[in-house]
């Protein structure tokens, strides 16, 4: 009787530190982190480097196997389509704004302070969707451990 | 015998659930991500956010427990050392071109140079921090 308990406590220790192994690996393999290219985001899996695709397309795929990443991941893709969307709104209305009559250089200030206020606007939306970028890879990257 | 096995099989399925599980919830009270926020960059622990510090001193405190993780910080660290002195030296090239009566071409164009060599060493500084994170929650799993 001593004997087989001794079996089984030392098999349960060998078992639960090879699962805790397991797990390491899987997360070495699977994980995945952001890194910054000139052109935008790109992601490492592996220690390879990958494109996100257009759309972060790619990317997306990648997450799909966890549902958390996924909401967050839309979220991003809202914000950055907003913020491009408000960005180039307030491009057009900032040339807008300067006119020219009879050779003289006009501005119209209420036009010009819309335009403005678009592109901070713009800014804020451009970073949350970063924020959420982020976030949806964190997510990705826990629910590998389950 | 048979009740032997399924006492076995039993206890192999409770040690790895309870295995993975432990995993999970290291992973869920200690990992890092980073986020931006008007203040500037934010790291999340356990869903707090907190301050990074001066050229993230903070993070790097957290990040000390995996020497992984503290290698790709300190390359962080002198890329953004390395940047900003290009935004400095860009800034004042800048000046001295737009200084004077006359329009110095020579000083705009190396600012201009100086100014995209300061932003390919941010980026790739804000890279090493985003790995070193990385490594940082992978190696709380250990």
């Amino acid at each position: 009787m001593k004997l087989f308990i001794t079996i089984v406590i030392c098999f349960s220790v060998l078992t639960f530190a090879s699962a805790q192994e397991t797990a390491l690996k899987g997360y070495q393999e699977n994980s995945i982190y952001l890194q910054q290219g000139f052109w935008g985001y790109k992601y490492v899996k592996k220690g390879q480097i990958y494109r996100r695709g257009f759309n972060a397309s790619r990317l997306k795929k990648e997450l799909e196997v966890s549902p958390n990443a996924i909401i967050e991941f839309e979220k991003y893709q809202t914000n950055k389509w907003l913020a491009a969307g408000v960005g180039v709104g307030s491009y057009i209305l900032m040339l807008s704004s300067f006119s020219d009559s009879n050779g003289n250089a006009n501005i119209n200030w209420n036009t010009y302070f819309i335009s403005l206020g678009g592109f901070v606007t713009s800014a804020l939306l451009a970073r949350n969707s970063r924020n959420k970028l982020q976030k949806s890879v964190w997510l990705y990257n826990q629910d590998i451990l389950r | 015998m048979k009740s032997f096995f399924v006492i076995i099989v039993c206890l192999i399925f409770s040690i790895l659930s309870s295995a993975q599980e432990s995993k999970l919830k290291k992973y869920q009270a200690n990992s890092i991500y980073l986020q931006q926020s008007f203040e500037g960059s934010r790291y999340i622990k356990e869903g707090q956010k907190y301050k990074l510090g001066f050229m993230s001193s903070k993070l790097k405190q957290e990040l000390q427990i995996s020497p992984n993780a503290v290698v790709e910080f300190k390359k962080y660290q002198t890329n953004r050392w390395i940047s900003i002195g290009l935004y400095v030296a860009s800034s004042a090239l800048l000046i001295h071109s737009i200084s004077g009566e006359e329009f110095k071409t020579t000083s705009f164009w190396l600012s201009v140079g100086t100014a995209t060599t300061f932003g390919l060493f941010n980026i790739h500084a804000l890279n090493k921090r985003e790995k070193a994170v990385w490594y940082y929650n992978q190696d709380i799993l250990r």
